[in-house]
């Protein structure tokens, strides 16, 4: 078909002089002004290759998208680590983010790591876990190399009872461990005695029960609290009262119906779970990990599949790269602090938990939860439907069952696409705990971290040289 | 210091309120050590313990009461301390902004969001402009690429890639065209009409279509190609395109291309080109003649000659050049006034192909003529050369590092001005006041104040300066054309009606002051 430009009404981009667009403007020409930066970060090269495997690359991004979307997590059980987890022998601790070496481990971690070793009665004394740890007869082992995921210091060990979620879609399980609640937990490092003896709890009591009401349930489909939790007001990250409630209908009464539990243990069990408004956090977590898994190595495909925190370092996979990761140093959060305490208290950002954002969860889907949106110092819902567009322009599609009630009903952003994370220079935000600098103090705020630029830039590189015809 | 504790019963607020408000509390409320406000709930009781905010009361509240929890002085003023954490939660309800219209950083984000476009217009650097285009026209979209320093081999691929996709690439380095009555780039307001009009340079094309325009003929479409879509090795590629649709469209009448003169071979190809049509086309290859043309197509020599013979083939009365005999009354008078070492001209533009034009039409009479357009022995970049002619483009990348084009920002002519007016041989002081879109709202209106003080130093120095003024643009144009001439003959300009006839006053004088 011949041009047909002289038959048309104009409808212009203008990237570079906004003069242009002005004079285009004032004959009252649909124009839109694109505050223009480098392609690929300025690297013309990458641009280019990218360019040329465009459709090649939205169309393998179309087919993890899918399997996104496709995704149905189910919650199968709690069992014993040690029972489900491949490599993970009893002298082996699994921590969150990619890996570290105890050197470069922030104290909240290191906290965790002998509070997990105490826990495990791996080690006399404390001095003693850390000599094991330096000269590798403790083995770590970041929770992603396992499909396991934690919150904050993210801790998984032999002995401690673990959910377990099934991709019914895909076949494949993700794992994480149950969720402590607030103050002293072993998720920020705190390690005494109080935080043993709950973990011990745990794996005695607590671990049992639930996988006793799991198998009276058949199986509890988790997409489908996440997508009733998001339209009441959870972004499933930093705000989980209506997911932890809804699984609460679920599970009390199968722990109330349960013939061979005590009524004491029962009614421990039950006031845990309902006095825990993140009790949902680790299940939307191993949900998440359960999605995005089966996007591993999907080649050519420009897709985050995960991102993580170890406290010092903040790492990134991307579908077509597999297993490589890309790290770099993370950043400091920034929010709200509890009375007592300041910024210069706060730790880097910490955890495994920024999988939601690569389902479209947390930080993306702000305008669910226009409450949490306030903790970055902004108050309206406007602004969190902004931090969700902003998302939206680093993302590949939308979810098809995670909808916003405040966004007439579009999905959430999904699929970040590292291409368009460089080429916007917008990285991810991620909506997140802030965890004491020094081991054992615990959670003292709550605010957003922008992911770094770095790893996603190394990532672009790695993912273009993998372009081949 | 002593904590004190302030319950209110079944008074709920969630978490997030409460830490915003105790934020501002310890920012505003003086006298305390320190201060929080937190529902009873067990996890808060230890949050405020560790904090050394617990007192007694706190330890009675419940999940649904209040707690204010300061530390302060023993004789502190605890009501009116009460008092102010009342009026800050009261205040929680602060508004946040408005949504603003979400930023768009990426052409692709906005090909995605809008499949209504059409056209891309880009302007960026010169080195990432290629990598634009071809994804405008990967995408489907028109490109009209204003950036330089694209390399003709990028360009030759970019309109290889257009020609297939029956896509136009306006440029590398166009600076105007009129696309169904829309100015795009630098470009005048003209009336709508019969024409289409195809250029390769930018100012040459805002000088066609505003004499048209002056005549009462109107454009229907004028499209820039690029200064070097004429090169062999492009091969006239957007040309020969914008050819096929101007022949097709039912608008157009009379075809008017303009280009500098190209190689036989791209001659031949349009000529070539032009067989197939049966409309009237004006061929225009500034400053060169072509034999050997079909019927259908007359050969101008220039600019204004390019416009007269429009208007004929339009039937349109031509009234180009009804002034011209007062302009040479102007220049004869100008002659009693020079002092004796005021022989040159000194050009200075602000339009490529406007200064093209002033070169050639000057260089039939003077030779040895110095300009930044020139190559070879007369190339400068001096304004002023010592015993010679000058013609200078402003616009061209040696005066514009760093600054905007003059015909964006005029101040960048103004100190060249006064160093022509300083030099003792200058006799006439040549200059374009380019106008419309894109251009500075008042150019004519700054030059005043420069043009006053370059003829003052001419009279000290015993002689005059003869100013010569083109005003590009037309009456429908912001600026106004009738209000721009007025303020540069209200600084002593002469203005004409045409660039070509500005250049023959100019020439006349210095004909006048050759020994």
């Amino acid at each position: 078909m011949s041009n047909q430009l002289f038959h048309e009404n104009l409808n212009v981009v203008n990237a570079g002089l906004k003069l242009f667009a002005d004079t285009l403007a004032e004959q009252d020409v649909p124009v839109a002004h694109v505050s223009w930066r480098p392609p690929a970060g300025g690297n013309k090269e990458i641009a280019r290759i990218l360019d040329r495997y465009e459709n090649r690359i939205n169309a393998a991004n179309d087919k993890v998208l899918q399997i996104y979307n496709d995704g149905q997590p189910v919650l199968i059980g709690v069992k014993e680590a040690h029972t489900v987890l491949e490599g993970l022998d009893e002298k082996t601790i699994f921590h969150a983010g990619p890996p570290v070496r105890w050197e470069q481990m922030c104290g909240s971690m290191q906290g965790a790591i002998l509070g997990a070793a105490r826990f495990e009665g791996l080690s006399d004394n404390d001095d003693q876990t850390i000599a094991m740890v330096k000269n590798g007869e403790i083995k770590l082992s970041p929770n992603h190399h396992h499909s396991a995921v934690g919150p904050m210091t993210g801790m998984i060990t032999y002995h401690m009872p673990i959910f377990v979620v099934k991709n019914e879609k895909f076949g494949n399980m993700a794992y994480c461990a149950i969720n402590e609640g607030l103050g002293k937990v072993l998720r920020f490092g705190a390690n005494d005695k109080e935080v043993i003896d709950r973990l011990l709890w745990f794996r005695d009591s607590l671990g049992p029960i639930l996988d006793k009401a799991i198998q009276a349930s058949g199986g509890i489909n988790l997409k489908v609290i996440i997508a009733q939790a998001l339209t009441m007001g959870d972004e499933l990250h930093q705000r989980n009262i209506a997911a932890s409630s809804l699984f609460t209908r679920k599970i009390c009464p199968l722990i109330a119906a349960l013939s061979d539990v005590s009524d004491a243990d029962k009614a421990k069990a039950i006031q845990f779970i309902c006095g825990n408004d993140q009790f949902f956090l680790n299940l939307a977590m191993a949900s998440a990990k359960s999605i995005t898994d089966p996007a591993h190595g999907i080649q050519e495909s420009s897709i985050v599949t995960v991102m993580c925190r170890n406290g010092t370092d903040f790492g990134v996979k991307v579908a077509a790269t597999g297993e490589e990761w890309f790290v770099s140093q993370a950043n400091m959060p920034e929010g709200l602090y509890f009375p007592g305490y300041g910024p210069e208290d706060a730790n880097r950002d910490m955890g495994d938990s920024a999988i939601l954002e690569v389902i479209g969860l947390g930080g993306v889907a702000m305008a669910a939860s226009p409450a949490v949106v306030r903790f970055v110092g902004a108050g309206s819902q406007d602004d969190a439907v902004r931090y969700t567009q902003s998302m939206g322009s680093i993302s590949h599609g939308h979810s098809t069952q995670f909808l916003l009630a405040t966004m007439n009903f579009d999905g959430t952003p999904l699929g970040i696409d590292i291409r368009k994370v460089i080429e916007n220079d917008i990285v991810p935000v991620i909506n997140t705990g802030i965890a004491h600098r020094l081991p054992g103090v615990g959670q003292i705020g709550a605010g957003v971290v922008k992911a770094p630029h770095a790893c996603f830039e190394q990532a672009l590189a790695a993912f273009a040289k993998t372009l081949k015809d | 210091m002593k904590i004190y504790n302030v319950i209110r019963k079944n008074n709920y607020y969630d978490s997030v309120t409460l830490m915003l408000i105790s934020k501002k509390l310890r920012q505003v409320v003086e006298g305390l050590d320190d201060v929080s406000v937190m529902m009873g709930t067990p996890a808060n009781h230890g949050i405020l313990q560790d904090a050394n905010l617990l007192g007694e009361e706190g330890r009675e509240a419940g999940p649904n009461d209040l707690i204010m929890a300061f530390r302060a002085p023993e004789n502190v003023d605890m009501d009116a301390i009460v008092k102010q954490i009342d009026e800050q939660i009261a205040k929680k309800n602060v508004s946040g902004q408005k949504t603003k219209e979400l930023e768009i950083r990426s052409t692709l984000e906005a090909y995605k969001s809008n499949p209504e476009i059409n056209l891309a217009l880009v302007s960026v650097p010169g080195e990432y402009a290629a990598i634009e285009a071809e994804r405008a026209l990967q995408h489907g979209k028109n490109v009209f690429l204003f950036s330089d320093n694209v390399s003709i081999e990028e360009e030759a691929a970019l309109k290889a890639l257009a020609t297939q996709k029956q896509l136009l690439v306006m440029g590398p380095d166009c600076g105007t065209a009129i696309i169904n009555g829309v100015g795009v780039g630098f470009a005048n307001k003209v009336c709508s009409g019969p024409v289409g009009l195809i250029s390769a340079s930018g100012t040459g094309l805002q000088e066609v279509t505003c004499l048209l325009d002056g005549m009462g003929i109107g454009v229907s479409q004028a499209i820039g190609t690029g200064g070097r879509d004429l090169k062999e090795i492009i091969g006239a590629a957007t040309m020969l395109q914008t050819l096929d649709m101007m022949f097709e469209d039912e608008q157009i009448q009379v075809i008017v291309l303009i280009s500098k003169p190209p190689a036989q071979s791209v001659v031949d190809k349009v000529i070539a080109k032009l067989r197939l049509t049966n409309k009237p086309v004006v061929l225009c290859f500034i400053g060169a003649t072509v034999e050997q043309v079909p019927d259908n197509v007359t050969v101008a020599n220039g600019l204004e000659d390019a416009a007269i013979k429009t208007a004929e083939l339009c039937k349109q009365k031509i009234t180009l050049l009804v002034h011209e005999k007062e302009k040479q009354a102007w220049a004869q008078e100008m002659q009693k006034h020079f002092a004796s070492a005021q022989r040159y001209v000194r050009a200075l533009y602000t339009g490529g192909t406007l200064c093209y034009e002033a070169l050639l039409l000057l260089g039939e009479h003077f030779p040895a003529l110095y300009s930044n357009l020139a190559h070879g022995e007369y190339a400068t970049q001096e304004v002023v050369v010592q015993g010679h002619h000058t013609a200078i483009d402003l616009g061209d990348d040696h005066f514009t590092m760093g600054r905007p084009h003059p015909m964006i920002d005029g101040s960048l002519r103004d100190e060249y001005i006064l160093e022509v007016a300083k030099d003792p041989e200058t006799a006439v002081l040549l200059i374009d006041v380019v106008i419309g879109y894109g251009a500075a709202a008042d150019p004519a209106g700054e030059l005043i104040p420069v043009l006053t003080e370059a003829r003052e130093i001419a009279r000290k120095n015993g002689g005059t300066l003869a100013v010569v003024a083109y005003v590009c643009g037309t009456v429908l144009d912001a600026q106004g054309k009738a209000n721009q001439i007025a303020k540069l003959q209200q600084a002593g300009a002469l203005v004409t009606d045409t660039n070509a006839q500005a250049v023959r006053v100019a020439r006349q004088i210095a004909d006048g002051r050759k020994q």
